[in-house]
């Protein structure tokens, strides 16, 4: 009855806003008359008692306009309930058919969590990279300024000198500021209380440079102009982590003396915890203090070390900005030829930040709203056929007297029920996944640490949510039939419109195949990027090298006492057993990188012209530990000391750009002023990136040129562990701040260089894999559906003499022809769509032929194998029973 | 004893006169008004008006209905029935009503003297 009342109840609610105002009328004219007869019974004539009446009731026109209002409110109140009443009883209804079919429910809601997890997820990330501002004081005005090199593609620093001219010149700009850019990853060690040692990483910055971004310490203040001269005492200001982690947040730290480097310096300042240096200029590196870089002569002597950013003046533009930088780089390479080129390129900060990973965000968005459209399609296809097998049910309420725009209510009630139970889900699974995300260290990622589930995030999934839920829900209600007459005479079989469902139901599930092979095309193309990038040829064999950071404890200015620490931490590690080799290096692949201009001996260059060599410091066996060719002449000996004549080892590349096609051994290259002798040739190797192409390289000995900061490599088939272990015992006695550390797989250098790939690859594929699953489930479904619908045909096949087999092989062929279909459409939309991704792509073209016939053939394996089930059942059914269930 | 001028009504008791009135029977106004001139022997002065507001006021915080029914004389009226909300608010109101009326009466009635 409770659907009936409803209806009942809006006949009276027409009747009632009219009679409504009659009856308060009439209340009143009651009451006056009754109140009259009463006086006419005690003596009064009529007309006096009238009067009487009246004069006692007040002022019955006032009564009567306030029972008119009254009687419109209490009508309005009482139609608010009524929709109420409704919408509580469409819930209602919807709870209990969807308890009814609990499978369904289940799936329904499981899909939408996942959908909308997902969308809430990547869009989280999405919002957080690329569209929250970064966390300086008007991000947008800041800029990036490279220094173009020789050749186009190559970005350098800017050198000092150059760095004081254009902040001094510049109009377009109202600040300069940089960073050293080759600071090293922990070349800074804290002597803490207790008097352990602790590896920290610093950035020697310009001394305005926090106040250009905008960034106030917590604690303290920020560089002063003395304390960014040359040999002023060294002072440092600290992340808040390192403040927490170290100095256990001491609010007294400002002013305090502390051990670095086994050099006193002062802490002027604290900064706030919302500032992340490394998580926008270093992502997945550590930065733990900051120092002052005096902007002097002889770090100028340096080269191009600062990487530098600067602050639009009011009312400058970007491109003002451009076209002076370049006219002022011009100009200053040709009033100084001493000094370095300068070919200033101003770009965005934010654009250098996140410019080269905004296409695969992107990409994961669409993928995202793929997802979700396959989600509704699926829902919608499964809600067509509840609606069609609950025809019946449909006929006789229609024919109980509810109404057509009722019905479809109701659906999209219940759709709208399971949106939002799917949305609550999701919403949880998004926090998971976003928190978890969030924390992966392993990705090198700006910003992506302070990425949470925020309010746009989750407004963003209500409205995926209840956009899924309206789509869902109206699709099929529509089917809902016009008149109850028809309905009953359809009956149970449904045959009339039983075709057009149909078709309905196999253009959503084409859709569906669609979509999930454009998302398996696009997962596959990155997919293959990632092979080829990881199958890069690395020029060494990373697999069992361990590495060790062995900087000496104390700065070692004699040669005699750098050669002593390094042959006593390399003879002491190389009699652990397990290990077979082992060497040093000042930078091993992918933890930075550098180069200098060098020269053929007696050639000579055009300014800017001259050949760059990317300079390592090795010990000896270096080449043996890294499995690194040699392919001609000699490696570092031991008699390569600091008293024997300067040597090199040059790789191929270099090899050939300074002396093509002739042998390399025994000529002199230039290394700055020294003339240094080419005693090898070894094979190139993989530096900055995996996509990096070759470039020259220049090995020196380690006991030629001193360096502060040495990493141990190690081949061993030992595990870390054990290797820390021994190697513990064994360094102890020589580097006991080495003997501490940590040591770390050189791998993890390159998973670390591979994982923006990754992260985007793992995503999609996970996308991929979700909507393949989709669209088989929409497939079976439709075909298992189909196959129920038609088993009296297939019985009377059967009974007619057509084979199991030829029913099975009929029904696969009708899958295949659904998949097909959806095959081409999906074709046609990869190739409209994959172009855009063609910059994330490494080593395969965007029309990668191998992809597109891998997706289709996995999509037809799915799919085949999806209506084989209904194919078998189709082929059991006993044409005796179907003909007798009819 | 002379009649003295009827009491000009305080804000609010109206309505728990009404309420008061529906604990027996439901009623239509002109009862509802006859009821409360009888008990209280015209000592109040009620415009008949204001009983109406009182209704009203009543209906819409749901502490009475009212639907249409017929008086012994076959006329349409509204009769109003009290709710299970307007019995709960009664009882409340009359609690407080008296303990109210006995503190004043306790106070005004005392023979002066220091506290």
């Amino acid at each position: 009855m409770t659907e009936i009342r409803p209806g009942v109840r809006r006949l009276l609610r027409l009747v009632t806003r009219r009679t409504m105002q009659r009856d308060a009328d009439e209340e009143i004219r009651l009451h006056l008359e009754l109140r009259t007869r009463q006086l006419v019974a005690g003596g009064m004539s009529p007309e006096e008692a009238r009067a009487e009446a009246e004069r006692r009731f007040g002022e019955v026109d006032d009564e009567r306009g306030r029972s008119h209002a009254f009687a419109a409110r209490r009508e309005r109140s009482q139609r608010w309930r009524g929709a109420l009443d409704v919408v509580r009883a469409d819930v209602r209804y919807a709870f209990r058919t969807l308890r009814r079919d609990r499978g369904f429910t289940a799936f329904a809601v499981a899909i939408i969590a996942l959908g909308i997890g997902a969308s809430a997820t990547v869009f989280s990330l999405v919002n957080g990279v690329l569209l929250r501002p970064m966390p300086f004081h008007e991000p947008s005005r800041l800029v990036w300024i490279d220094n173009v090199g020789d050749h186009d593609d190559e970005l350098w620093r800017v050198q000092v000198d150059h760095f004081v001219d254009l902040r001094d010149q510049s109009r377009s700009l109202s600040g300069l500021a940089g960073y050293f850019a080759f600071y090293n990853i922990g070349d800074a060690v804290l002597t803490t209380r207790g008097g352990d040692m602790q590896r920290l990483t610093r950035v020697p910055v310009t001394c305005n440079f926090f106040p250009l971004l905008g960034v106030a310490p917590r604690l303290g203040r920020s560089f002063n102009a003395d304390e960014c001269l040359e040999n002023s005492g060294p002072t440092a200001i600290l992340t808040d982590k390192l403040w927490r982690e170290q100095f256990g947040a001491d609010p007294s730290i400002v002013g305090r003396i502390v051990t670095i480097n086994d050099r006193p310096v002062q802490v002027i300042g604290v900064l706030q915890a919302s500032f992340d240096f490394a998580s926008v200029f270093s992502p997945g590196g550590p930065a733990d203090l900051f120092t002052a870089y005096p902007l002097s002569e002889s770090n100028s002597r340096n080269g191009n070390s600062l990487a530098v950013i600067g602050r639009l003046a009011r009312g400058a533009t970007l491109d003002q900005a451009r076209t002076e930088l370049v006219a002022l780089g011009k100009h200053l390479t040709d009033e100084y030829p001493r000094r370095n080129t300068i070919r200033p390129r101003v770009s965005s900060l934010d654009e250098h930040v996140n410019g080269h990973f905004r296409p695969a965000l992107l990409v994961l968005a669409f993928a995202v709203a793929a997802v979700m459209l396959i989600v509704a399609l699926n829902l919608a296809s499964l809600q067509f056929a509840r609606m069609t097998a609950r025809r019946r049910e449909i006929a006789v309420r229609l024919a109980l007297g509810a109404s057509r725009g009722r019905l479809i209510r109701q659906t999209l009630t219940e759709s709208l029920v399971l949106a939002v139970g799917g949305a609550a889900l999701g919403v949880g699974i998004a926090l998971v996944a976003t928190r978890y995300i969030s924390q992966l260290r392993a990705f090198d990622i700006p910003l992506l640490a302070r990425v949470t589930v925020d309010v746009p995030a989750l407004a963003a999934a209500t409205i995926v949510a209840i956009a899924t839920g309206v789509l869902v829900g109206v699709l099929p209600a529509l089917q809902a039939p016009a008149q109850a007459g028809d309905a009953l005479k359809e009956g149970g079989r449904g045959a009339t419109r039983g075709g057009y469902h149909a078709r309905v139901r196999s253009a959503l599930v084409v859709t569906e195949i669609a979509a999930a092979l454009v998302l398996l095309v696009a997962s596959s193309l990155l997919l293959r990027s990632f092979v080829r990038a990881l199958d890069s040829d690395l020029g060494f064999a990373p697999a069992q090298l361990a590495r060790l950071r062995v900087d000496p404890a104390k700065r070692i200015f004699k040669y005699t006492a750098a050669t002593t620490y390094y042959d006593d931490v390399l003879r002491r590690v190389r009699a652990i057993p397990g290990v077979t080799a082992a060497s040093l290096s000042d930078m091993l692949p992918f933890t930075g990188d550098r180069s200098w201009g060098i020269f053929a001996e007696g050639q000579t260059y055009q300014r800017g012209q001259a050949p760059e060599g990317h300079i390592r410091i090795i010990g000896t066996d270096y080449f043996k530990t890294m499995r690194i060719p040699m392919h001609a002449g000699r490696d570092f000996t031991d008699a390569d000391t600091h008293n024997a004549p300067p040597v090199a080892i040059i790789n191929e590349s270099m090899a050939r750009t300074l002396w093509p096609g002739q042998s390399a051994i025994g000529r002199r290259i230039m290394e700055g002023s020294d003339s240094v002798r080419v005693i090898g040739v070894v094979g190139d190797t993989r530096y900055s990136s995996l996509e990096t192409p070759f470039a020259g390289e220049v090995y020196l000995p380690l006991m030629q040129t001193i360096t502060s900061r040495v990493d141990l490599v190690v081949r061993t088939t030992l595990q870390l562990s054990q290797l820390a272990t021994s190697a513990r015992a064994a360094l102890a006695p020589v580097a006991p701040a080495a003997a501490a550390g940590q040591w770390t797989r050189v791998q993890e250098l390159i998973d670390h260089v591979a994982s923006p790939r990754r992260f985007v690859v793992e995503l999609l594929a996970g996308f991929a894999a979700f909507a393949l699953a989709l669209a088989a489930l929409g497939i079976y479904a439709l075909i298992s559906y189909g196959v129920t619908q038609r088993r009296q045909e297939i019985g009377i096949r059967m009974a007619l003499g057509a084979s199991a087999s030829h029913v099975r092989g009929s029904i696969v062929r009708s899958t295949l022809r659904l998949a097909t279909a959806g095959l081409l459409l999906g074709v046609a939309a990869a190739l409209l769509v994959v172009p855009a991704m063609s910059g994330l792509l490494f080593g395969v073209a965007w029309s990668d032929p191998v992809s597109f016939a891998g997706a289709a053939v996995v999509l037809l394996l799915v799919a085949g194998a999806a209506g084989l089930l209904p194919a078998h059942r189709a082929a059991r059914v006993d044409p005796s029973l179907a003909l007798r269930e009819g | 004893m002379s009649d003295p001028a009827p009491l000009p009504i305080l804000k609010g008791t109206l309505d728990n006169l009404v309420l008061k009135a529906l604990c027996w029977t439901p009623m239509h106004g002109f009862e509802i008004t006859q009821w409360v001139e009888a008990r209280s022997r015209d000592a109040l002065d009620i415009r008949d008006s204001a009983l109406y507001q009182a209704l009203r006021r009543l209906e819409e915080r749901e502490l009475v209905t009212g639907e249409w029914g017929i008086t012994e004389n076959n006329q349409r009226a509204r009769y109003y029935r009290i709710t299970r909300a307007g019995r709960a608010r009664l009882a409340s109101d009359t609690a407080q009503w008296v303990r109210y009326a006995k503190t004043v009466t306790d106070i005004l009635t005392s023979t002066p003297g220091p506290a």
